[in-house]
């Protein structure tokens, strides 16, 4: 098996843990890791953190050292890719090298999305990858900056907690009526947005941005609200989109690679984990981008032991987020939004610092949400959730007592699988 | 080799309002007072019991963690690496178990991570519920497998996995006497064996081990015999050579039948069963007498060792075999171990080991063992289950009704309590 070759485009948490799944199977087969960027493997979950000081620079980068040390993996570093040749077996970087594969595993990640607005500066900035944190934080400096950040998801809300602790003025254009829309319920979006208040961020929601002009070493903004407002940074954060592949002709939906249950795109030995994958819901079915970090760890386990010659499938994506806000922490998991359901009810359990709800459908748990309840395992509610576990005799227990509730229910589902 | 220690929860009977371990975990060096141990108590549902780490072997935690934090090495638990945390909470998702801990005002995790290699919830509990099981044992004492990859044994067959267990631990330094029946390993494993008749395979081993003891040779004289030639053909010539105290290390694996030649009754075939020669019809009800309880009669004879061990427990079996070789040197060993098969029991193949631990649940086949005639039990059952629940994975006892399953139940009870009666207790 020595001769065997294993080329994973991208660096990020989806190819590392296919390269673990490999290595688990296959410990002589030639694996290449190949990154457009010019660091070493690490998550981009963590960046907020790095601005933040939180994490330091090295730290970042140190899981992804010790693995490739240990699993014997060669790195190419600042090659992007141009071309795949897929019936030839080649992919070809816009240096001009080329180079062939046996199995091929594109988990080049998503980037982020950009407003139709013209404009290039220094002070003009996107937050992805290990460089726009760099950027930004040299570009900061240590001085106070007004800071806009265009986007309400989580990057934005992240990323603009960082900056107002580090005590930056903050402004929030969000396009929707709310920060962090469809992630969480109006309850818990509130108790976040009153957080960024009382801090001092402010939160403009139903807005967007309509132009950019420069000022000097400042920035003018225009808001469809007809406001304008005068910054020294301006931050993008509205989304990510799957990395394009340039020249390869298959099958994609909501931008991302169709994979079927092995993570196998239509083309055959090339596969797709991560971000760039649109891999099916556990929910419903269909196939769409799921960017998470749990899931790109799960499609890259997936996709790594199925290029070694296993068979493992995919069990489908379930949409999951905790976010720590200031004083709040809140988690979400698959469907919360009880209008989008009709035929599912909601459990809601409060106490004084936070409230939990439970969304049923036919008795079985379909998305839950937290508002700071730590003491609720949201991996307990996630499992029940995949078990498809049936609370119909305990409802109402579970509406009074949710985390010894849940916590048994899992543990019962659990030891009915084993003997 | 990766060794696995683990928490286990006996059963989930805790006294209702008892949080002795919570607060310990809470004391603990470095804990911060957060305990990652949990009391879970349902009195609506009669459920009281613990939420703790699973201690995986391949953590989702770990795997996710996107700084490294969380890390499982190859020996040891996965631990939580505070420096390195950044409270991000995703490892709390992937946990399905609530082993993960989100800490209320520090932006960390944690976790159980054995309070080194004492974990302090097992001292503070009163009632042995919480036990700290060390995983060394076994994987130090397993040697190469020296019995042929491809068998034409049956699917399911517990007795090749009581082969295989029985001299990875034992070793290659021995020689294996055999009868005829299911287990003639002649040409089937990379050690001496002697075939001998179903009356004397005890003789046969008698000779060589006088003679190695003679040349003061260490190897050991082992014998894996099944239930016919042990219980019935051959027990006069074992009675014999336990009572000359022979140093023999002789192993019963209990089919509860002659199977080889086509499921006929033995004298360990227990009540109820139907066998070619104690059929079910008009008039037959399976065998009416029960079984004899031929590992109670060895440890009458005072000898060296004697020993029930079956295939759910490896472990107990393990330390059972190694106690066994142990007492050789100076007298003889016997350890009578079920084996359960697929074949004539009429069970699921898939089922072996399930049934083995059926037994043990229901006390049918009780893990005891006595060194010179002093029985000690080495697993007692705290919540012993009814004996359909090992019944209920077999036709050969399919046909049995209500009275007759409580005539079993009644000589299992009695039985167990017969050994009770004389066992000391710890």
């Amino acid at each position: 098996m020595g001769n065997f070759k294993h080329l994973i485009i991208g660096a990020g948490p989806a190819g590392l843990s296919a390269v673990q799944a490999i290595r688990e199977v296959d410990k002589t087969a030639k694996i290449t890791l190949v990154s457009k960027e010019e660091v070493p493997p690490y998550s981009p979950a963590m960046l907020p953190y790095v601005l933040s000081g939180e994490l330091l620079d090295a730290d970042l980068f140190v899981k992804g050292r010790e693995m490739l040390d240990r699993m014997n993996v060669s790195l190419s570093l600042h090659k992007e890719v141009a071309g795949i040749d897929s019936a030839a077996h080649q992919v070809t970087y816009s240096n001009g090298e080329s180079e062939s594969f046996d199995k091929l595993l594109i988990a080049m990640g998503a980037r982020p999305l950009t407003l139709p607005i013209a404009y290039s500066a220094n002070n003009i900035h996107h937050f992805r990858t290990y460089q726009d944190c760099e950027r930004l934080q040299q570009t900061i400096g240590k001085t106070k900056q007004n800071i806009a950040i265009c986007g309400g998801g989580l990057v934005a809300v992240e990323v603009a907690e960082k900056l107002c602790r580090a005590g930056h003025a903050v402004t929030l254009i969000e396009l929707k009526s709310c920060l962090l829309p469809q992630l969480f319920s109006a309850k818990g979006i509130a108790t976040i947005e009153d957080a960024f208040r009382n801090h001092g961020v402010t939160v403009l929601t139903n807005s967007t941005l309509i132009a950019v002009a420069e000022a000097g070493h400042k920035l003018d903004l225009t808001l469809s609200t007809g406001d304008t407002l005068r910054v020294d940074h301006l931050l993008f954060a509205i989304g990510v989109t799957p990395n394009l592949v340039k020249g390869l002709s298959a099958p994609m939906t909501g931008g991302g690679l169709i994979v079927g249950r092995h993570m196998e795109t239509a083309l055959p030995d090339i596969y797709a984990a991560g971000d760039v994958a649109a891999a099916f819901s556990f929910l419903d079915g269909h196939n769409a981008p799921c960017p998470i970090l749990p899931e790109a760890v799960a499609q890259g386990k997936v996709a790594g032991t199925n290029m070694a010659g296993g068979n493992l499938e995919y069990k489908g994506w379930i949409r999951c987020n905790y976010l720590r806000c200031f004083e709040s922490n809140l988690f979400s998991m698959g469907i919360t939004d009880i209008s989008a359901e009709p035929e599912c009810s909601a459990l809601e359990y409060t106490d004084d610092h936070g409230f939990l709800r439970i969304l049923l459908k036919n008795e079985r748990i379909i998305g839950a949400e937290g508002l700071n309840m730590t003491a609720i395992h949201p991996g307990v509610l996630l499992s029940l959730i995949r078990q498809q576990t049936s609370v119909a005799k305990q409802r109402d227990l579970l509406f009074t007592k949710p985390r010894e509730v849940a916590s048994w229910l899992m543990q019962k589902q659990r030891s009915a699988q084993t003997v | 080799m990766t060794m696995n220690n683990t928490l286990v929860v006996q059963q989930s009977n805790c006294p209702p309002s008892c949080t002795l371990c919570v607060e310990a975990c809470s004391g603990r060096n470095g804990g911060n007072g957060q305990a990652v141990i949990e009391k879970l108590d349902l009195p609506e549902i009669g459920y009281h019991s613990l939420l703790l780490c699973n201690q995986c072997s391949q953590p989702e935690c770990a795997a996710v963690c996107p700084t490294g934090a969380l890390s499982h090495p190859a020996s040891g638990p996965t631990v939580l690496d505070r420096a390195r945390c950044v409270g991000c909470g995703i490892c709390s998702l992937a946990c399905p178990y609530g082993g993960v801990h989100l800490q209320a005002k520090e932006h960390k995790s944690s976790k159980c991570d054995f309070c080194g290699d004492a974990p302090q919830c097992v001292k503070a509990c009163p009632n042995g519920i919480l036990e700290y099981k060390k995983a060394e044992v076994i994987a130090e004492h397993l040697n190469e497998d020296v019995v042929s990859p491809g068998l034409p044994y049956c699917a399911g067959c517990g007795m090749e996995l009581i082969d295989r267990f029985t001299l990875r631990v034992l070793g290659q330094n021995i020689v294996l006497f055999g009868a005829p029946g299911c287990n003639v390993l002649g040409a089937k494993a990379k050690i001496p064996y002697y075939g001998s008749l179903m009356t004397n395979a005890v003789s046969s081993a008698t000779g060589v081990s006088r003679y190695f003891k003679h040349i003061q040779r260490d190897t050991i004289c082992v014998a894996i015999i099944g239930d016919g030639a042990t219980a019935d053909i051959g027990f006069g010539a074992l009675s014999a050579a336990a009572e000359r105290g022979e140093r023999i290390l002789y192993i019963c694996y209990d089919n509860e039948a002659y199977m080889n030649t086509g499921i006929q009754r033995s004298s360990t075939t227990p009540f109820g069963s139907c066998t070619n020669t104690t059929q079910v019809g008009s008039t037959g009800r399976g065998k009416q007498g029960n079984a004899k309880n031929v590992a109670l009669l060895m440890a009458f004879h005072n000898i060296q060792y004697v020993a029930t061990a079956t295939l759910a427990y490896p472990e107990d079996y393990m330390r059972k075999l190694l106690k066994a070789r142990e007492a050789v040197a100076e007298g003889m060993a016997y350890i009578h171990v079920l084996s359960p098969c697929p074949t004539g029991w009429k069970s699921k193949t898939a089922d072996t080991v399930a049934v083995t631990k059926a037994a043990v649940e229901t006390n049918y086949f009780p893990l005891w063992e006595a060194e010179k005639g002093d029985i000690k039990f080495t697993h007692v059952v705290q919540k012993t289950a009814p004996i359909e629940h090992f019944t209920k994975y077999m036709e050969r006892f399919a046909h049995l009704t209500e009275m007759e399953i409580a005539k079993l139940q009644k000589h299992v009870d009695g039985s167990y309590e017969q050994i009770r009666r004389i066992a000391s207790t710890r």
